[in-house]
Formats: C-alpha cells, structure tokens, sequence
C-alpha cells in the first residue's frame, strides 16, 4: 500500500534560457492550506474565495525550492524574501514559471489520480450520508 | 587517541528532504574516520519529520551529512553519520 503521506521529494522544471527551477513534487496538506490562505479572503458572506490576483504568486511561492538564475538566490529562503525574489521578476519572466509550476501541479495531480486507480486507492462507500445542512465548496472564485 | 577529529558550530539544521525537521544549536561532530557521532541541542521540531528517513544534517556554510542512527534525549540530539560529506556548491571562477 502506498504511504498515506507526502514525501518531501523535488522536481527540476526546465524553463527557457537554459533555466531551471527546483520544485516541490507535491504539496503536502499543511503546505496546500497554507498556499489557500495567502489567497483567499473571507467575504462579507462568511465564505472563503480564491483571489485571482494572488493565486498564482501564492501557487508559485508554495512550489518553488531554488532556481538556477544567478543574480538572486533563494534557497532556503523565507516565504518574504522568495516573494520580493518573484515580485523583481519581469512579468514575463514570472509567467514562464507560473505556467510551469501550474502545469506541474496539474501533472502531479493526474499521476496521483492514476495511482490511486491503479492501486485501488478509492474511498470506500460512506456508510452515513452526509447532513444536508452542511455547506458545499468551502472555496469558490477564479483562478488565474 | 589517534586519529581523531573534533568539528563545532553554532547552528545546523536537521532535514528530512526539503523539509526542515529540527532547528538545531551548539552542534559537533567528534569520533574518527567511519564512526563520526553528531551532538547537538535541538531548539524547535517537527516530531513526524524527525521520525521519517532518510534524514541529513545541514550546516550553514554547506557541509552535509547522511544520519545513520538518532537519538534524542530531552534537548540533546545524538546521530551516527555516514560518511558522504559535502559542499551545496563550490564557485571556482578564472582569475
């Protein structure tokens, strides 16, 4: 049975140029709350919504390990000083690797949903059916 | 005794993969060659990190060691290293 938690493993993703940056494989749930609480607010309705302005900076931010750009390094960097590193960025500079980062995560995402198929990973039947009161998508908004 | 080494520091940290397990302070490393045991005292850890393998003790300046085994007693941390040391990245530039 495969493990139940997320090793903290890497992935390099080409970019152009030669360049390179170092990700995380997956996001672990501590990190994936963490990347939904930099961007989402709780509207005046209670509800909590994804903002697109900083979903993908806030994405990027719970990816990226290191990079191979030489002027600034951020390995081991604080969530503050990786943040400036991306905001002095050229905006499309840091397209290039929003776009890698997102299509990473949906790549991790697709094997992960494979995985489980190919091990039989689904979650059984509940045998209590869920209360009707209970609020359905905790999350709504779009993102870019 | 012959043959022997004794390596401090102020602060190291102990990973596991990317992931920061401990925070670790007053380290050293002492022994000889095929037994090196790491000390330190730990100031703040992840107990689920700090529980899972492989783990790695990295210092501030680069050095890097494998951890073999692990104890922790109170604050102090002792761990036998395996020998694979080294540099994040050594810059060698023409002059």
């Amino acid at each position: 049975m495969p493990s139940w938690f997320v090793r903290p493993e890497t992935v390099r993703l080409p970019l152009s140029d030669g360049q390179w940056i170092l990700v995380k494989q997956r996001l672990n749930t501590g990190e994936h709350r963490a990347h939904l609480a930099r961007c989402s607010v709780v509207g005046s309705d209670g509800r909590r919504r994804v903002e697109s302005l900083t979903h993908g900076l806030s994405l990027v931010v719970a990816y990226l390990l290191d990079w191979s750009l030489p002027d600034v390094g951020i390995r081991d960097a604080s969530e503050a000083a990786l943040t400036a590193a991306l905001d002095n960025l050229e905006p499309d500079r840091f397209v290039e690797i929003r776009e890698a980062v997102a299509a990473h995560e949906l790549a991790m995402e697709a094997a992960r949903e494979t995985e489980k198929n190919v091990t039989g990973g689904e979650r059984p039947a509940s045998a209590i059916s869920p209360s009707p009161s209970e609020p359905a998508g905790a999350l709504s908004g779009s993102v870019n | 005794m012959a043959n022997t080494l004794a390596v401090r520091g102020a602060a190291a940290e102990l990973r596991w993969g990317y992931a920061k397990a401990a925070t670790l302070r007053d380290w050293s490393v002492a022994g000889q060659p095929g037994a090196w045991t790491f000390t330190a005292t730990i100031i703040d850890g992840d107990t689920f990190r700090v529980s899972q393998r492989p783990l790695q003790v990295i210092t501030p300046n680069g050095w890097t060691w494998a951890v073999g085994t692990l104890q922790i007693a109170g604050r102090t941390l002792t761990a036998s290293l395996i020998p694979q040391e080294r540099p994040h990245a050594v810059l060698v530039r023409p002059t």
